[in-house]
């Protein structure tokens, strides 16, 4: 199939996917929002304080975006992605402004990371999704809680009521009169801090602020970062990177998934429109891909029964699949028809 | 002044009539879904109860189940009331109900309205295909608000699924429950939890509050239904019903797997095989790959549930059936029931005589002699007479004949491989003949005591509740009888109530004799067949003679 017709078919998959997206978004939406999710571990259990609580993924390295907190008190976290799968990790930069920060993890594949650029400046009353391990009620490979609120407004962040009548800026919590989304629902909970408000599409919204107090009532403010200003912190805190030579270093990283598959001897096709739909490009004779069945021109529309829409999530998942359990399992499209195709690493 | 006032009124008039005239174009699809949503929580409304202890102080949520008006509530909502509560339903009215059974480490009670149905019952869901951002309905009466009995309702969505709670504490477990992000408040405790369609899905009973202060904070968990559809039959017998436990300890290993780390010797995975390192793969159809994951899929099951068990080791794997076992060691639920329950009141009246007995060990045994006397009833209608038997078979694995002989004071066994006698009026734990299959020949004698209607010899018989006769199969009804020593269960069938197999058992540490037990032309007396297996071993299949039409 030559490039046209391969563009061609990923505009009907574009199409299609659009069309499937009107009638039954909900459960896909936040299914892939999870894959984003980690749940951050460190400092803390003792006095009241909490030692979890959330962040998500912002690159391909495996770079985690989170709230500042004393969580991350000792700089080092435990970080655990929606396989379950675990990893130790530093805190590399702290931003003042948001009081977000940046944790890069000793190695790890992310099974999917926020786009930015689809990111949305959300209107008032616009429907959202908050995602976060509130009260740390998720553990290992299980979801985190998923709540359902509107945008009340966009409005600037009051001094905090901790703060009032010292200096001192409560840790984690965006500077005065710095623009937050405010929340009607119950938002801003124990560990709920790093946690993603996505729109309906999963278009990433705002991040979940650390917990701070109304000066005015002394009731708890359910607030979010817009993800602007997120992403904006996220440069600050890169350039920011003398002290941390290894955020810039990994920005530019490529997909990691790709050396995991030339392992098996599994090419699939560059990233030529984005989406890509998940071709195979090559399949290395005798190699463990070609032995279990894969072909050039096979589209894989699943791995291990989860359904997978482009090139890079079929990636991420067979490499994370073959990391975890040495095989997988790929349905593929082929002449018009399925066809299931075993794959495993150690296969001779 | 005044008549430019009247032509401005006159064109207001106008306008008002045309605006009024000219109907707004609604889409249909809005309009049936505006009505559709009124009519649910008209019919969820009415379907959900108030609930107070007999001096109206303390309270909570439930819900109409069935037509014939049991309720469903929390342990917790139940607990200050004791037998008797008032339940107040939306239309105003104030009933009285009368505990049925506890089950305290599931946070359940049922109890049943006294007065005249039908009820407004709820339509029962099926929580297992609940999914994560699904509308949620919370219906109760939080914060005891409406002096009219008109529930509150909240509305969100399902936030998470398959969680699992520890206990805190106590014997309260919450397991595979779901988490909503709509309102659930003090008082809210024991009401229920809709899906979008109006269909019971659970029944609310806990929050996350911490620091908070105990107003909702937008994560509430309500006990899945599926649970609560497990138990029903055994909370009507009227007793204090225990969870399942396999007898194991797991921890969740990388993989994740999750990876046995102790095990009871006399639990029936040991006996199945079950040994520490194995690592747990499935249980009931549902994979294990946590240790929360396995909690989930054991907690929602009563005592005594059949399953189906698959575990791997040295990367074989195997696949089993166990009876689980109960979670906690005798009297200590009731040990643990005793703080939650008040003194009770001297000065209230109690429950009519009719609905309630009091007794140690028991939520209410009115309800277990009338469970009990209806499942009899479901045994004598195969008209066994008194009369002694002696039945002809082949057994098909040893290819020999078999005669079974049952009397009022005998039972015997007699093959050309052996030939065993029981004397019931001895204790039956003695009497082990035949070997292959202990306690076979009191359990034949004992079944023919319940279908011939002298359970009147026998030293104690129950109505226990549902329970599967085979892994994944549709669960029986399940009379269980002790005599001398000797523990037996039948199987009923929950339509038409014939007899599907028998259990027997000296020993909850050792393997159970199972006979399956298929009737003949003339109903279950005499069996056609029975298939008689002890542990893993098949021990006899007989055949009877007669309708083969062998001599």
């Amino acid at each position: 199939m030559n490039i046209a017709l391969r563009l061609a078919f990923s505009i009907a998959c574009i199409a299609f996917s659009i069309a499937t997206a009107a009638a039954a978004p909900r459960g896909r939406v936040l299914e892939d929002a999870q894959l984003v999710m980690v749940k951050v571990y460190g400092t803390g259990g003792v006095a009241g304080l909490e030692a979890y609580q959330t962040g998500f993924f912002v690159d391909a390295a495996g770079v985690v975006l989170t709230v500042d907190s004393p969580v991350l008190d000792l700089d080092r976290v435990t970080l655990v992605d929606a396989f379950g799968d675990r990893v130790e990790a530093r805190v590399a930069g702290r931003d003042a402004v948001t009081g977000l920060a940046l944790v890069v993890p000793e190695r790890m594949e992310p099974p999917a990371v926020v786009d930015f650029e689809s990111a949305q400046r959300p209107a008032s009353s616009e429907s959202v999704w908050v995602i976060s391990n509130a009260f740390g009620i998720a553990a290992g490979e299980e979801p985190l809680t998923v709540q359902r609120a509107r945008v009340a407004v966009l409005a600037p962040m009051p001094l905090p009521a901790e703060s009032r009548g010292s200096e001192r800026r409560r840790i984690g919590v965006p500077a005065p009169s710095t623009p937050v989304l405010l929340f009607d629902a119950v938002t801003s909970n124990p560990g709920a801090g790093g946690g993603l408000a996505i729109d309906d599409t999963g278009r990433p919204i705002g991040v979940v602020g650390a917990e701070c107090r109304s000066p005015l009532t002394g009731t708890w403010i359910n607030y979010a970062l817009p993800i602007s200003a997120a992403a904006e912190a996220i440069e600050r805190m890169r350039s920011d990177s003398q002290a941390d030579p290894s955020l810039d270093a990994r920005q530019a990283a490529p997909p990691r998934w790709r050396p995991v598959l030339c392992e098996i001897g599994l090419v699939l096709l560059p990233e030529v429109a984005s989406p890509t739909p998940a071709y195979i490009e090559h399949a290395e004779a005798g190699s463990p891909a070609h032995n279990a069945g894969c072909r050039p021109d096979d589209l894989i529309v699943a791995v291990d029964g989860t359904t997978v829409g482009d090139v890079e999530r079929a990636g991420a998942f067979i490499a994370a699949a073959l990391r975890r359990e040495g095989r997988a399992e790929l349905t593929v499209l082929r002449d018009r028809g399925v066809v299931s195709l075993f794959l495993s690493r150690h296969a001779p | 002044m005044s008549r430019s006032a009247g032509w401005l009124s006159l064109i207001l008039l106008i306008a008002a009539s045309t605006w009024a005239a000219a109907p707004i174009e609604v889409d249909p699809e809005v309009v049936a879904a505006e009505q559709q949503r009124i009519e649910v929580i008209e019919r969820v409304s009415r379907s959900t109860v108030a609930i107070f202890e007999a001096s109206a102080t303390n309270g909570g949520s439930g819900v109409i189940v069935s037509e014939d008006g049991l309720v469903v509530t929390n342990f917790h909502v139940t607990a200050p009331c004791g037998a008797l509560m008032l339940v107040a339903t939306c239309d105003g009215r104030v009933h009285e109900a009368v505990l049925l059974g506890l089950d305290p480490t599931g946070d359940i009670a049922l109890a049943r309205l006294l007065g005249e149905g039908p009820w407004p019952a709820a339509t029962l869901g099926d929580s297992r295909t609940v999914r994560v951002g699904d509308r949620a309905i919370v219906v109760g009466n939080p914060f005891l608000l409406a002096e009219d009995f008109t529930p509150s309702v909240s509305v969100g969505v399902i936030s998470g699924v398959g969680r699992y709670q520890y206990p805190s504490g106590s014997v309260l477990e919450y397991a595979d429950c779901l988490q909503t992000d709509a309102a659930i408040n003090p008082g809210n405790s024991g009401g229920p939890l809709f899906d979008r369609g109006g269909r019971l899905i659970g029944i609310n009973g806990r929050g996350s509050f911490e620091k908070r202060g105990r107003v909702n904070v937008g994560v509430g968990y309500a006990v899945s239904i599926n649970q609560v559809k497990a138990f029903l039959s055994h909370l009507a017998t009227g007793r204090v019903v225990d969870h399942a436990s396999l007898g194991a300890t797991v921890a969740t290993r990388s993989g994740p797997t999750t990876i046995v780390t102790a095990i009871e010797t006399g639990s029936d995975a040991y006996r199945r095989g079950l040994r520490p390192g194995d690592e747990v793969v499935a249980l009931g159809g549902s994979d294990t790959p946590t240790a929360n994951a396995l909690l989930n899929a054991v907690g929602v099951l009563p005592e005594g549930w059949r399953t189906g068990l698959e575990y791997r080791r040295d990367g074989r794997l195997y696949e089993t059936e166990v009876r689980l076992g109960p979670l906690h060691a005798p009297g200590e639920l009731l040990e643990a029931m005793a703080d939650a329950m008040p003194a009770p009141k001297k000065k209230l009246p109690g429950p009519p005589k009719a609905h309630y007995k009091q007794r140690e060990g028991y939520a209410n045994y009115a309800a277990m002699q009338s469970a009990t006397e209806r499942l009899l009833g479901q045994l004598r209608q195969a008209n066994v007479s008194n009369e002694p038997v002696a039945w002809a078979y082949t057994d098909r694995l040893r290819n020999e004949p078999v005669t079974v002989r049952l009397g009022p004071d005998a039972a015997e066994w007699l093959a050309p491989s052996g030939e065993f006698a029981c004397d019931p009026g001895r204790d039956l734990t003695n009497q082990l003949a035949p070997p292959s299959a202990p306690g076979l020949l009191g359990t034949l004698w004992m079944t023919r005591c319940l279908m011939g209607g002298e359970e009147g010899l026998l030293d104690r018989v129950e109505a226990f509740g549902r329970l599967p006769w085979n892994a994944g199969g549709t669960p029986c009804d399940v009379l269980v009888a002790t005599h001398r020593g000797l523990r037996v269960e039948l199987f009923l069938d929950a339509e038409s109530g014939t007899l599907r197999g028998v259990e027997a058992s000296r020993d909850a540490a050792e393997d159970r004799v199972r006979i399956a037990w298929r009737g003949g032309p003339s109903g279950a007396w005499p069996p056609a067949e029975l298939e008689i297996e002890h542990g893993d071993r098949r021990v006899a299949a007989l055949s009877s003679v007669s309708r083969e039409g062998t001599p």
